[in-house]
């Protein structure tokens, strides 16, 4: 790379940086996919803000790693399927509530703590944070609620959006048994299917 | 239309009365709150099996208030919406039978006369039936046909007299587990026999045999080989062209004449207040949602609720003492050809015991009576397992690489087995139905107040066959040998609550399952049983369904 090409980029990147930045500072552009450095990210994060979803990416990465020992929270999608049971309007709106509140709260430690952003911190940082919100009491029953939910994208049928190529069943040498769920049968799909004879 | 008979609910209660009724010509209509599955609904998915309300009402709209005695002695009451733990079975056509695990251990003759047999038991309402084994014996004989149940009869001391002399179809394939137990057991000299299932080994008319989903209590039967009262009974209803089943229908009142006669069955459908008329009525609704319907129905007539001048309903309710164990085998402890074999998907375990179906007590020399071990294999159910092992034994939260450490042994390098303890429930007034004076449901109708009291007998019982269980998985190698042993009330082993009886002052219904006090209601789940004996209730609630069917057949002529 001669130098001017190396500086272009820089520029590029500086750029992208600030703009991301700024963007972050807007709640409009909190709800929506609009951060130019994270094109995985989901196209509607409701009912998380853009911080709190990157802040649930973060944590459930601690809790489940990407370890070398089968998948991690990242590769089973475990985060977008949360945002999938938090869209959920069958469920207890005061359980999901309980989520949006309790990562609220744990930005508000790493501020507290760390002066940032809990998914800026370095993960052992990270990991320091929740061991601070497991000691304080709420953190456990939280980061528990997180797991099951994270085991359900490890363990259910891919069609659900987490258990990415059936990592989960294959890592785990779990047999989901046969007939498989099918979209026409799967929740909440087969919450109606009623006739009169 | 008027109808002969109108049924509410279409569970094991109500399968028998359907299926024999619509036979015999009779025009029956079935009022299922639940939805109408068929068999190409069911998958082996847990999400919808365990982890949302498919099968079950949503808390949200309909919940039960729990009310539970504390060590203490004070009493804790909540509503099972604030807790997130449901107390719903199968609420669908077919009812929780669709979605049983079908050990179908039948009563002994001594379950008949508890009252009898071991004298009272203070602070509990023991009471004998007012029929006896012998008078049921025949309907358990054609439940074993009609339903279909596997099995092989092999003697033991307290194994009940038969008409037949086996099971009509052979065991399920079994787990290389199993032997393991059996020379066990020979080594201990404890009595196990192969476990009775309400499954098909062999193919049945239009069902077809078990195919070892490895996936069969909790969740719908993709075969039909489950004897499901939809499955074995209600199917075969329909073909008669008699028979009418109006699902999601949610009855709330029963109206009476003011001559002791029902006369309309009241019910929501499709947010509609609907009613529908018939000579006779039968509930079958499960035993709690029975008495609260009863409860419900209040009237000049019977202020206190249908068939309740006596204040009987929702008395002595019952579910299951005992509790459960387990054992785990390692892969490091066996050849790696034993494992592979004891990891073999879909195949049963199914062996039991009931040797200690009466003992005696060591301490005093009283005769007691004891219940039933199942040994299993632990549920297949993924999401379940990994839950289990968020905790370590010192209750500390598991995250990170050492939780994932842990769910990888434990899915490929154990395998866990348990046993299932099943004995008497003693009646007591702390184990009732009323109807909640706040908590309402989506109609606005009251929920049932379930109070879950216990006997302290029951603990004792419990114990004491838990222990022997724990014997014999030591015995057979197993590590980790541990076991619980609690009050806790399952809600999918519920009856009691309208015991039979021939007393009218403390019975709600008499020897034939007829209320005392309504000329043309019967109730046939297991809302009549005084005592539960020491084995899961489906199996005597069909074969006491079939027997009611044989008089409400009388009674009509057919």
């Amino acid at each position: 790379m001669n130098n001017e090409t190396w500086m272009l980029s820089r520029r590029k990147f500086v750029t992208s940086i600030l703009l991301g930045g700024v963007a972050l500072q807007f709640p409009w552009l909190n709800s929506c996919n609009l951060n130019p450095l994270d094109k995985e990210l989901p196209k509607n994060l409701v009912p998380l803000t853009l911080q709190s979803f990157l802040n649930l990416r973060s944590l459930l990465s601690i809790l489940f790693p990407s370890d070398g020992n089968g998948p991690g929270a990242k590769e089973i999608k475990a985060a977008e399927y949360i945002l999938w049971v938090l869209n959920d309007t069958n469920l207890d709106p005061n359980e999901n509530q309980y989520i949006v509140k309790k990562l609220k709260l744990l930005a508000q430690l790493s501020f507290e703590q760390e002066s940032t952003e809990f998914h800026a911190l370095s993960e052992l940082d990270q990991d320091n944070i929740v061991q601070t919100a497991i000691k304080a009491g709420w953190g456990k029953r939280f980061f528990s609620r997180l797991l099951t939910l994270t085991f359900e994208a490890l363990l259910t049928h891919p069609l659900y959006g987490g258990n990415t190529n059936e990592l989960g069943w294959k890592w785990l040498e779990h047999h989901p048994g046969n007939p498989r769920a099918t979209k026409k049968l799967s929740y909440p799909n087969l919450l109606n299917p009623s006739h009169e004879i | 239309m008027k109808f002969d008979v109108c049924v509410i609910g279409s569970g094991a209660g109500a399968g028998p009365i359907i299926h024999e009724l619509s036979l015999a010509g009779l025009q029956v209509l079935v009022l299922e709150k639940g939805p109408f599955f068929k068999t190409e609904h069911f998958t082996k998915d847990e999400m919808v099996a365990t982890r949302r309300s498919v099968y079950t009402p949503n808390l949200k709209n309909e919940r039960h208030v729990l009310v539970k005695k504390l060590k203490n002695g004070s009493w804790k009451e909540e509503s099972t919406y604030n807790t997130g733990k449901s107390f719903w079975n199968g609420s669908a056509v077919g009812g929780s039978s669709n979605f049983m695990s079908a050990y179908f251990h039948r009563l002994k003759p001594i379950d008949f006369k508890l009252l009898t047999e071991f004298g009272p038991v203070e602070g509990a309402n023991v009471s004998d039936w007012p029929i006896s084994y012998e008078e049921l014996e025949p309907y358990y004989a054609k439940t074993e046909n009609l339903v279909g149940v596997s099995g092989k009869v092999e003697q033991h001391q307290f194994q009940e007299p038969r008409s037949t002399p086996d099971f009509p179809y052979p065991p399920l394939a079994e787990n290389v587990f199993s032997s393991w137990l059996d020379d066990s057991a020979k080594q201990l000299g404890y009595e196990i026999f192969p476990t009775p299932r309400g499954i098909i080994s062999q193919k049945k008319d239009d069902r077809k045999a078990c195919f070892y989903s490895n996936y069969c209590g909790s969740y719908g039967c993709s075969s039909d080989a489950k004897g499901s009262s939809r499955a074995a009974l209600i199917n075969d209803a329909l073909k008669t062209g008699n028979c009418t089943i109006i699902a999601d229908a949610k009855v709330y009142h029963l109206e009476t004449n003011g001559r002791g006669k029902i006369t309309a069955a009241h019910y929501y459908k499709n947010n509609q207040k609907l009613n529908v008329t018939a000579s006779t009525f039968v509930i079958a609704a499960q035993a709690i949602e029975t008495s609260r319907l009863l409860l419900m129905s209040k009237n000049v007539e019977f202020p206190n609720g249908l068939a309740n001048n006596s204040g009987q309903v929702g008395k002595n309710l019952l579910f299951s003492g005992g509790g459960m164990g387990s054992g785990q085998v390692y892969a490091d402890d066996v050849s790696e050809e034993d494992f592979k074999k004891i990891t073999t998907d879909g195949l049963f375990v199914n062996r039991a015991s009931q040797e200690w179906y009466v003992y005696k007590e060591e301490k005093t020399g009283k005769k007691l009576k004891g219940g039933t071990i199942d040994f299993v294999s632990e549920h297949a159910n993924g999401i379940t397992k990994a839950i289990k092992l968020k905790y370590d034994g010192q209750r500390n939260l598991r995250y990170g690489s050492e939780l994932k450490r842990t769910l990888h042994q434990y899915f490929t390098r154990q395998k866990k087995f348990t046993f299932e303890i099943f004995n008497d429930w003693m009646p007591t007034d702390d184990c009732r139905v009323e109807l909640d004076e706040k908590v309402t449901d989506k109609w606005g109708d009251p929920v049932a107040k379930v109070y879950l009291g216990y006997h302290e007998h029951d603990l004792k019982v419990g114990r004491f066959l838990a222990e022997k269980a724990e014997n014999l998985f030591k015995k057979a190698g197993l590590k980790n040998v541990r076991s619980s042993i609690s009050g806790g009330a399952s809600s999918n082993l519920q009856a009691g609550g309208c015991r039979f009886g021939n007393d009218p002052k403390t019975s709600v219904l008499d020897k034939n399952c007829k209320a005392h006090e309504v000329e043309n209601l019967y109730i046939t789940d297991g809302s009549f049983m005084p005592t539960g004996g020491s084995v899961t209730y489906t199996f005597t609630i069909y074969a006491n369904s079939f027997r009611v069917a044989e008089v409400i057949k009388k009674e009509m002529g057919k």
